[in-house]
């Protein structure tokens, strides 16, 4: 499919689906990849699976230096999102929003939330962020 | 009959206190006002009260027959928020997707609306209300300026709703004194002149249609001020549900995010009302509470409104404009 990429991905980026890899359960997220990233097999047979809402931070990095219209310090994370049903998590990589440093460390658990991702001119384009759960706020 | 069976609230993490703002705008404040982050559009807030109302109702998103959307400040003009909610929850298709607004009275057209389809379709039908007020600071409401979704799922029947839909009134009058445009502050005009002409002549008008002789115990109000709604509600002798001194003007939305908090805090068996009051008229809901009321989930209104942290006058105001980037760089 030809067109911009965020509606060539507004199905996975809107609704958390990875792909897993029939040859060996490796889970691509967000896109759709032709070769497996673990096992090589090319073209990989995919599957779609669906993720869960809640996952555990792996590790993340802290970016200090951006745009002005960003926030910083933003904290990036890989976050282990597992799979509604059997199988193994995906590795997603995602801002994390609404999120002090001092809330965040391996092992973490975090939501994904629902949030403008960027900006097509003046159109917004709503993906997933992550955030630790509003109710450890309250 | 046409069920509730599933309510849900959303409130953005940042307040505002008023009386930062009086301090520094001048005027005086009480409250707080909800202001959202920077990466929250009505979008993403109506999806947010929309996946809480749907947690706790019997029915997936994908099952949806209607998406209605109720706003006072939808900065697009062509966009649309109604088809965005229902694609992010998986409501594709053959799906009914309606984008009300131009006066608050679009929460209690949107859930009448949303009603007539539940009864003509057999099908489930969601009704969200999403508002960010915008924060002018050359206005005198600009520290009331506030931020809030609020969400309900129709259905036919449940196993256990929250409660039965028992009436609905409008009261069309024609009459407007507050009004904005888009991008300016609102022309607030005379509130004397408008509480007895304007929300005195329409919401007991469109209550009594609504309540058709029931006695409410509980209400909630949405109108262009506070004393707005208390009017609003002048006719009835009922408790008021409102966040309006922790979430500030929530347009529109105030109706469905205060209706959540009604039904997450109400007991069975409770006749409710809401009304909504803006240009033109009024609208009314008459509601009796059922069995699933309350809520075991953790994303409560009441959490929402306790979830907080402080921002500044500064960021009221700023959050609410457009983010300028195109892409951030993942690792
Ligand atoms: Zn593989």
């Amino acid at each position: 499919m030809s067109g911009p990429r965020y509606e060539r991905s507004k199905r996975q980026d809107q609704h958390l689906i990875g792909f897993e890899c029939q040859a060996c359960g490796w889970v691509s997220f967000p896109e759709e990849k032709r070769t497996c990233k673990r096992c090589g097999d090319a073209p990989a047979e995919m599957e779609e699976v669906q993720l869960a809402e809640r996952g555990e931070i792996q590790t993340f990095v802290v970016q200090q230096y951006l745009p002005d219209d960003i926030e910083t310090p933003q904290p990036v994370a890989i976050v282990d999102l597992p799979q509604e049903g059997e199988g193994e998590p995906a590795r997603a990589y995602g801002l994390l929003t609404e999120t002090d440093l001092e809330e965040i460390d391996v092992g973490t658990e975090v939501v994904a939330r629902f949030r403008e991702l960027f900006s097509d001119g003046e159109r917004p384009i709503n993906s997933f962020k992550f955030s630790v759960p509003r109710e450890e706020k309250a | 009959m046409v069920v509730i069976d599933g309510h849900g609230g959303y409130v953005p993490l940042y307040r505002v206190d008023r009386s930062e703002v009086a301090a520094q705008h001048g005027g005086r404040g009480r409250g707080e006002s909800a202001v959202p982050a920077r990466d929250e559009n009505h979008v993403t807030m109506a999806c947010e009260a929309a996946d809480n109302a749907l947690a706790r109702a019997d029915v997936a998103g994908a099952d949806l027959g209607a998406v209605v959307t109720a706003s006072v400040s939808d900065p697009f003009a062509e966009h649309g928020i109604a088809a965005h909610v229902a694609y992010r929850l998986g409501a594709t298709g053959d799906v009914r997707t309606t984008d009300l607004r131009g006066s608050r009275r679009a929460a209690t057209d949107a859930l009448a609306s949303a009603r007539e389809f539940v009864v003509a379709n057999d099908a489930p039908a969601l009704v969200v209300g999403v508002d960010v007020l915008p924060a002018d600071p050359d206005s005198d409401d600009v520290a009331e300026a506030g931020a809030g979704a609020g969400a309900v799922v129709l259905r036919p029947e449940a196993d256990e709703p929250a409660a039965d839909l028992t009436g609905f009134g409008q009261a069309t009058t024609g009459f407007v004194e507050h009004h904005r445009r888009h991008g300016e502050a609102a022309e607030t005009g005379d509130a004397k002149f408008e509480g007895r002409h304007g929300v005195g002549e329409a919401a007991p008008a469109a209550t009594e249609r609504a309540l058709d002789g029931a006695a409410p115990v509980k209400a909630v109000a949405a109108a262009p001020s506070g004393r707005l709604a208390g009017a609003a509600l002048g006719g009835v002798d009922a408790e008021q549900v409102s966040t309006r001194e922790q979430v500030g003007d929530a347009g529109a939305a105030a109706a469905l995010l205060d209706l959540a908090h009604l039904l997450e805090t109400a007991d069975a068996g409770d006749t409710a009302v809401v009304v909504a009051y803006g240009a033109g008229g009024a609208g009314a809901v008459a509601l009796q509470t059922a069995d699933g009321v309350g809520t075991t989930d953790a994303r409560s209104v009441a959490t929402y409104l306790d979830a907080k942290e402080e921002t500044t006058y500064a960021k009221h105001l700023e959050y609410r404009e457009p983010v300028e980037y195109e892409g951030v760089k993942t690792p």
